[in-house]
């Protein structure tokens, strides 16, 4: 027999595989996006209650300021990079079956052993920007940046441990045109700078990148002594955002001000609930096709849809191409997203955007081959947006 | 000689079997056959049943063995006699307090005959009985999977509610007076399950982030920054395996260059996906 609790909340998940918010109009306007950038032996759902942590501070922070009501928050996940396996087998190691100490030693529950806290210091050692800066998570990062910089958001990453390495080699890919608009707070970093900027924290009681030899020096004494809550010194919530402590306060206060100091890039891209965006290399020419929920089928000699509209079509090299609905316009049904390699010299390799409300996701795809406009009826389809919802209630995005 | 090893064979299994009350044994028939009851915390309730006879019996005494023994008594103890094809009715009182833990409780009721040397034997046959007791929103836990429990990376879901038997009650026993908080760890719960079972995929992958980021959402909503020790301690919980953990490490790392994000933090009671307001509990 099935529990009530359970048996609603399984219906209501399958019903309803995500979630409706009218609240997804706030991507229709220019606005602020504050990145949650973590560390290699921060898992996804750690980045997740260090984002929700931030955005709950900071709100109230800027609250009556003009950026209330301005700020989008995010998490930029970083992998592991087989740290998180590491640290699991130094806990095998070390004759540890109770599994679930691991999670919660790492999280903070119950005081970190000495064995992992020696072998935390050992990674933060060994780990630096030329191992990651291959990775190609930092790549996508770049790409989604780019893409939120391009519709005129100013984008601000809180980066924290070695989620600064991330960031820092991130902000090497930034567009040019846009760099004004981006910017990194940092927070526990182990490496020697912060690029683009000054603004960093690190506590005297972090006993991870006080290790670090070239890291940046401590700049706070948080707690005048042990933190009980956090041996390490080194964790977002229990350490660096202890509540009413002197860290907490600075990273605060660092993120209004570098918000407040980075410009809203000049972009002549819409925003919109829906937009996507296509980038390549040298050769001359891919194009965006985007077929609309009614059949309509935008692309360079099409621009405007039913409810979207093509405005940028490039046709020399690297693009972008971007299509947007606003959100007056939106349709529910199924969006398809597709390129065609109309003209070029060589192998190229499309990377194609797209950002449906509250999901950002992208693609890369090489073409071989260009097939000039009669590729124009059969464009290669790298996503599929189903909408579903209505004005009134808001609309929920699934992208495929 | 091999004639009488035979006969003699035969005799031991006879007796062995007169023994045992296999082939002599007397039969009752207990109407219904079976019981299965369904209790909430803190109710009492009656139950009848009847027991019939094709032979007569003595000097029995009727017993509750194992199960719900603490919340179940019979009526009478003492029969003084079955007659052959007679029914006698026997009582049920169900008596459950409100803090007897909620779970599915087996049992037997035995009718057993007193015999010389004061002795008993049981008479076939017994009756099976099955009390579930449940909380007052009418839930009901499974039975404690214990290391069977954990052979899987999915782990055992008796009652096939999307929950992990080990975590409903997990949930249930850690905030037993949250029904906002228990509501909001379940929708979690599920979503691990599914996540764990697709954390190589990464398009499976994102779809899970982006539920469960809605998820953590509505628990900060319900209880605001101690919501985060919580999910935390859920997590923990849930991967109390090696294969859950290298599962999950996977699942992290398969959402490698993504972002997740945030609702706006005043739309974060919208993120449950239950109505909050409708549930009790603090807030």
């Amino acid at each position: 027999m099935k529990t009530r609790v359970s048996a609603i909340l399984l219906t209501a998940m399958f019903l309803f595989p995500n979630f409706a918010y009218p609240s997804n109009e706030r991507f229709c306007q220019p606005g602020v996006f504050v990145f949650f950038g973590n560390g290699i032996w921060n898992d996804k759902e750690d980045a997740d209650l260090s984002r929700d942590l931030l955005a709950g501070r900071l709100e109230s922070h800027i609250s009556g300021s003009d950026l209330d009501g301005l700020i989008t928050y995010a998490t930029a996940h970083n992998p592991s990079d087989g740290i998180l396996l590491d640290l699991l087998e130094t806990f095998a190691q070390n004759n540890q079956t109770g599994w679930s100490r691991f999670w919660r030693f790492l999280a903070g529950l119950d005081p970190i052993p000495d064995f992992l806290q020696n072998k935390l210091k050992e990674i933060a050692n060994t780990i630096d920007e030329s191992i990651l800066q291959m990775n190609p998570a930092v790549q996508d990062h770049v790409e989604k940046y780019n893409k939120i910089l391009s519709e005129g958001n100013k984008v601000l990453v809180l980066a924290h441990s070695q989620g600064n390495l991330f960031a820092n080699i991130a902000y090497l890919g930034i567009d040019s045109q846009y760099i004004d608009g981006f910017g990194i707070v940092s927070v526990g970093n182990p490496d020697s700078y912060v690029a683009g900027g000054s603004l960093y924290t690190t506590l005297e009681e972090d006993i991870i990148i006080e290790s670090i030899p070239l890291s940046l020096s401590a700049n706070v004494d948080n707690f005048f002594g042990i933190n009980l809550n956090d041996l390490t010194g080194h964790l977002f919530a229990r350490s660096y955002m202890a509540i009413g402590r002197q860290a907490e306060t600075k990273i605060l206060s660092d993120i209004e001000s570098k918000i407040n100091s980075l410009n809203f890039p000049d972009t002549s891209l819409g925003n919109g609930i829906i937009t996507a965006t296509l980038t390549w290399g040298s050769n001359p020419d891919l194009d965006l096709h985007v077929f609309e929920p009614d059949g309509s089928h935008v692309y360079y000699e099409r621009r405007y849809g039913s409810s979207g509209y093509l405005d940028y079509d490039d046709v020399n090299g690297y693009g972008p191409e971007h299509y947007y609905v606003s959100c007056d316009t939106i349709e529910p049904g199924t969006y398809r997203f597709g390129v065609n390699y109309y003209r070029g010299r060589s192998a190229e390799t499309g990377t194609l955007s797209i950002q449906a409300g509250d999901q950002i996701r992208s693609r890369q795809q090489i073409f071989t081959k260009w097939f000039s406009s009669s590729g124009n009826a059969t464009p290669y389809i790298m996503f599929e947006v189903q909408v579903t919802g209505s004005e009134e209630e808001g609309y929920e995005f699934v992208i495929q | 000689m091999q004639t009488n090893r035979m006969l003699y064979l035969v005799i031991t299994i006879v007796v062995l079997l007169i023994g045992n009350n296999v082939v002599a044994s007397p039969v009752v028939i207990w109407h219904p056959a079976k019981i299965e009851l369904k209790q909430m915390q803190g109710t009492r309730s009656i139950y009848k049943i009847i027991v019939k006879s094709d032979k007569e019996f003595y000097d029995i005494t009727a017993h509750l063995v194992q199960g719900p023994q603490p919340w179940v008594s019979i009526s009478p103890v003492d029969i003084e006699v079955i007659q052959k094809d007679g029914n006698i009715e026997v009582t049920l009182k169900i008596d459950v307090s409100p803090y007897a833990i909620v779970g599915k409780y087996f049992g037997t009721i035995q009718l057993k005959q007193a015999i010389d040397g004061g002795y008993q034997r049981v008479i076939d046959k017994f009756l099976p009985i099955t009390l579930s007791i449940t909380d007052k929103e009418n839930n009901e836990l499974p039975p404690d999977p214990g290391e069977a429990g954990m052979k899987t990376i999915l782990g055992i879901d008796s009652d096939s509610d999307g929950v992990r038997d080990d975590i409903q009650r997990y949930i249930y026993f850690v905030y037993p007076d949250n029904e906002k908080v228990r509501m909001a760890l379940t929708q979690m719960a599920i979503e691990y399950q599914g996540l764990l079972s697709e954390a190589s995929d990464p398009d499976a992958a994102f779809n899970h982030a982006t539920r469960m980021s809605r998820h953590g959402e509505c628990l900060f909503y319900i209880l605001g920054e101690a919501s985060l020790d919580v999910r935390s301690a859920l997590k923990a919980e849930i991967l109390n395996t090696r294969e859950r953990s290298i599962a999950f490490i996977n699942y992290s790392d398969s959402l490698a260059g993504e972002i997740i994000f945030g609702t706006p933090v005043k739309d974060w009671k919208n993120s449950c996906n239950f109505d909050v307001d409708a549930i009790g509990g603090s807030q």
